[in-house]
Parts: C-alpha cells; structure tokens; sequence
C-alpha cells in the first residue's frame, strides 16, 4: 500500500528536487541534485552548510516541511525506495544473478553457532581454549615463567642490583632504578615479563576471533542477557575486548549506538571486567585451586548482572536496540591476523611503558616522603576487615596505580604461599572489582566527561571493598571449604 | 490472503517474503539499517527466531531484536 501511494506522489517529490536545486546559488563541489537529496533525507552536515551560504535557505525548508508532511514516512526511506526502484530497473536487463552455492561445511557451521542449543556449547570452548588454555596457561603460565623467571629473575635482576649498588652510592637513588620497587627490577620487569606476554595472546586470540566473523554470532546469542542490564548484543565487542586491555575497551564503547549504553558499558568495564593482565595474575593464583577459581567466577558473573541489572533500572533513557550485520564465517588471514596482533601489542606496549616507569616513579616518591605507608596504614584495617593479612594494601595501592600491577603484586605475595583460599578469592574479586588502572581512568574522563567518570570512581571503590567484605563473611559463615 | 501484510516476527522461518514496509520511528536505526540493504521490495527469509532473529534480506544476513523484527512488515511470496 505504501509503494503505491509513494509513487503517484514521486512526481512531487521530483519536483521538489529540481525547486531546490534552482534555489541553490553557492559552488559547491558537487551536483545540486545531490545537495538537494541530501537537504530533503536532512542531512545534518549539509543543512548547517546550506543555512550559511543560501540566502534562500527559508524558502528550501519550506518546501522540504511540504514534503514531509505529504509522507507518513522519513523522506529519507521514501528517497531510498525510489532509489532502489530505479537501480532495479537499470539492472534488470543487464545483470544476471546466479545462485552461488556455499559450501556444505560454512552452511553448517553457519548454522551451528548461531543456534542457542549448539552455539552456547561453542562460546564455552571458544572462552575455555581460546581465554583459559592459551591466554592463562600458555601466555600467563609457560611464557610469563620463562621470560619472568629465566630472564629476570636470573639473569637481568641480578645483573642490575649488582650495577646499581655498586656504582651509586646514594641509597634512596639505587631504589628508584633497581632493588624490590625499582624502575627497571619492578616497572619494566612487570611491562616485559609479566603483562606483554599475556596481552599479546590475548591479542592474538581476538584477532583470529574478529577475522572469523565469529563476533556478530555472539552478540545475536547473547543480545538477550545484555538487554536484561541495559546493553544491546552489540556491546559484547568492548566487552570481550575487555578481557584483553580495559583501557582500549572503554575507546571503543564508541561503537555503541546510545550515550545510554555507552555509559553503562564504560562502567562495568571498569567494575567487573578483569582485564588479561589480571585475568592472568588471578588464574595463575587460583589454578591450583580450582574451587576457589570456580567461586571467583561465579562472583564475578554475579556482580557483573547484579550491577548492571541494578544500574540500568537507575540511568535514564530509552532501552537499546539490537541489528547487526553477520558476515559469512571465514579462516583468519594470517598475515591480518598477525600485523592486528602486533599493531594491538605495539599500541599497548607504547601505552603501558611510560605508564609502569610512572608507577614505580610515585611508588618510589611515596615511599620516600611516607605518603605510601600512610596510604597503606589507612587500608590495613579495610584489609583485615575482608580478612585479608593487613600487607596486602600494598597491592591494592599499587593497583590504583595500575590494576594489573595491584595483581602482579598480589601473584608476588602468593608465591610466599602465605594466603588460604579463602584469602585468595576475597583478594582476586576485590582486587578486580576495584578501582581501574590509571590509564583506563584517562580514557574514561576524555570518553565519558570527568562527571561521568567521577560518579563511576566513587561507587567503585567502596563497592570494592564493601563486596570483599560481604564474599568473606559469606564464605566463612558457610564455612566453605576451599 | 497472497498480499497480507504481516509482522517480520510472525514470518515462519525459511518461507520467502518481500519487504513491504519499515516503521521504525527512531530515524538513526532506520537509516543503518537501510544501509544494510533492508528496503521494501527487498526478498526475505527468516533462518531463525530465537534467541535473536536472524534473517537474510537480499544478499545480507542480519541479526535484529525482537523490537526491530516486528517493526518490518513483509508480504509472503
């Protein structure tokens, strides 16, 4: 019905076009015709450009507004429709379609992971090989342990404290370049051995993921739990891409389609989503200990749909809508995949390095005029109130600094072997609860305004702990044995 | 009944339809998704329903929420 009544008013519509375009006085570098369309689909760029150079620019609205009153549609989609109508008559006698015919194998994996009982199967063996087998076992594990300790530990360690203390005399000076908080023994030994290798599979694995076309498959199968805490399926992109590097997750909220879900995003990201860095820290800690590892996860999924669930009631606006293009799956191009990879990773070392030597700079000031053990004295109580030993503050202060630092020391005092399981999961939840690392702060300022990204701060970090102390009575009231 | 109009969510999977018409109020969706090829006069088939609908429309494939599926209307073929 609609067709119809288009076309018997096309005339019109066609009219209209040519009286804009003999209203249109300035040189533009392109047809009129096309500024006129664009006028008439009320392109926004092209109105404000109109209404500074036309001096008829009164008279071309009023004959858009006449327009669009005669259509119970936008002129956009009735423009679009005359459009597609006039490509499909060019092509009608000059193109020929032939059916292609995929191949069996695409057709039936296409199928397989977008269908709820045979794609969720699948995201859990995609998270289980691709997050836990390769990023935590093989980057966080086998790479970290030779770089860390074989490199480190054995050799540059050493080689530098023996440099140090021997050519610098000055004590508070060979602390600031080697020993336990030094530049090069803790910031850049932290950046090469611990966070890159993790980072850099995790790139890795995204890369291979995002060239498969696999992304739009999971934001169609998830789209529905995401509704459930404000966020469209589309939102699972920043999301996963928060389990590499929060910082570059929050940067590409962007893509979402409402301020809304922008916000919401760039909050549980800060909140709930542990990034590789910590994710690979917290899984070396909890691998031995499988339960505790379990609890972890549980508690984080919780938090994650609680909070967001809770915040999405709070933040005004209208819910988010879903559509996604889904690609045909395809093999990841090598070569794409690994210059991605090492684009991702140059970015992030570039990032992170100034970031780390900052880090061990303010520890060092800290430590130096005292503002860090009174720093450290104020949160020994809030640790021991989760019943954590009071030394783990460190940590924690370390994590403001950067999240992944806060877990890398935490992994330091683990090797110890000084924390029970509860300990260890009270830690691991509060630690990836709380407070982002300082560069994803920036990202979240410059992004979402430093109003937003107050607000955000300042529920974080006493839901941090506040969570850290409910999980702990919790578990020792039930007497959980982990 | 050949030319009943019908909602895109009420479509049985895998029975080929034509776009009619989009009601879309929000301006911004409607153009992406014209962007993507989803226009009256365009063929479509729904693959699936559940847990998002998927549906191919000319050469694409494209995943929608329930409120963008019934937001098309489509005519059987």
């Amino acid at each position: 019905m609609n067709i119809k009544k288009n076309t018997e008013q096309h005339h019109n519509l066609d009219e209209a076009i040519s009286e804009i375009e003999s209203l249109l006085k300035f040189d533009y570098s392109m047809s009129k015709k096309m500024i006129a369309e664009l006028l008439l689909q009320e392109d926004e760029e092209m109105l404000q450009i109109v209404a500074e150079k036309e001096p008829a620019y009164d008279q071309i609205i009023k004959i858009i507004e006449e327009q669009k009153q005669k259509f119970d549609k936008p002129l956009q989609y009735i423009l679009a429709v005359n459009r597609k109508k006039k490509v499909e008559d060019i092509l009608q006698d000059v193109v020929k379609v032939e059916e292609k015919s995929i191949s069996k194998t695409q057709q039936f994996l296409d199928k397989l992971t977008i269908h709820p009982i045979t794609g969720i199967p699948i995201l859990i063996l995609v998270l289980y090989f691709g997050l836990y087998k390769f990023v935590g076992e093989f980057g966080a594990g086998t790479v970290v342990d030779f770089i860390e300790g074989e490199i480190f530990e054995a050799h540059v360690n050493p080689w530098i404290n023996n440099i140090v203390t021997s050519m610098i005399p000055y004590k508070p000076l060979q602390e600031l370049i080697a020993l336990d908080y030094g530049i090069i023994t803790l910031g850049i030994r932290y950046a090469v051995a611990i966070i890159l290798p993790i980072v850099g599979a995790f790139f890795l694995v995204f890369s291979i993921i995002e060239d498969s076309g696999y992304l739009p498959r999971l934001a169609l199968l998830i789209d529905r739990v995401f509704k459930k805490i404000g966020l469209s399926g589309r939102a699972v992109i920043p999301m996963t891409l928060g389990f590499g590097c929060g910082t570059m997750a929050t940067l590409v909220t962007r893509t979402l389609e409402t301020k809304r879900e922008r916000i919401l995003a760039t909050f549980l990201l800060a909140l709930a989503i542990p990034c590789s860095a910590q994710l690979g820290v917290i899984m070396s800690l909890l691998s031995e200990n499988p339960r505790a590892l379990f609890i972890w996860i549980i508690f984080m999924i919780f938090v994650f749909l609680l909070i967001g669930y809770l915040s999405s009631k709070v933040i005004p606006g209208e819910p988010a809508t879903f559509f996604m293009e889904v690609p045909p799956l395809r093999l990841p191009k090598l070569t794409n995949v690994l210059e991605k990879t090492f684009t991702r990773m140059k970015w992030y070392f570039v990032e992170i390095m100034p970031m780390f030597i900052l880090a061990s700079v303010i520890i060092w000031i800290g430590r130096m005029t005292g503002l860090f053990d009174f720093l450290v004295r104020i949160l020994t109580p809030v640790m021991e109130m989760m019943g954590l030993p009071g030394e783990m503050a460190e940590a924690f202060i370390f994590g403001f600094f950067r999240r992944d630092y806060g877990a890398a020391g935490l992994y330091d005092m683990q090797k110890l072997g000084t924390l029970s399981g509860i300990q260890l999961v009270v830690a691991s939840a509060t630690l990836t609860l709380f407070i982002p690392c300082i560069a994803q702060l920036i990202i979240m300022i410059k992004e979402r305004g430093i109003k937003t990204a107050l607000t955000i701060v300042s529920f974080i970090f006493p839901f941090a702990f506040f969570a850290g102390f409910v999980l702990n009575w919790l578990l020792t009231t039930l007497g959980v044995a982990i | 009944m050949k030319d009943k109009e019908i909602l895109l969510s009420e479509l049985e999977p895998f029975r080929p339809a034509v776009i009619s018409s989009i009601n879309l109020k929000d301006k911004d969706t409607l153009k992406k998704l014209m962007a993507l090829g989803v226009l009256p006069g365009v063929p479509v088939k729904v693959i699936q329903q559940s847990p998002s609908y998927v549906f191919q429309a000319g050469n694409t494939k494209i995943a929608a929420d329930s409120k963008i599926a019934s937001n098309i209307k489509v005519v059987e073929k």
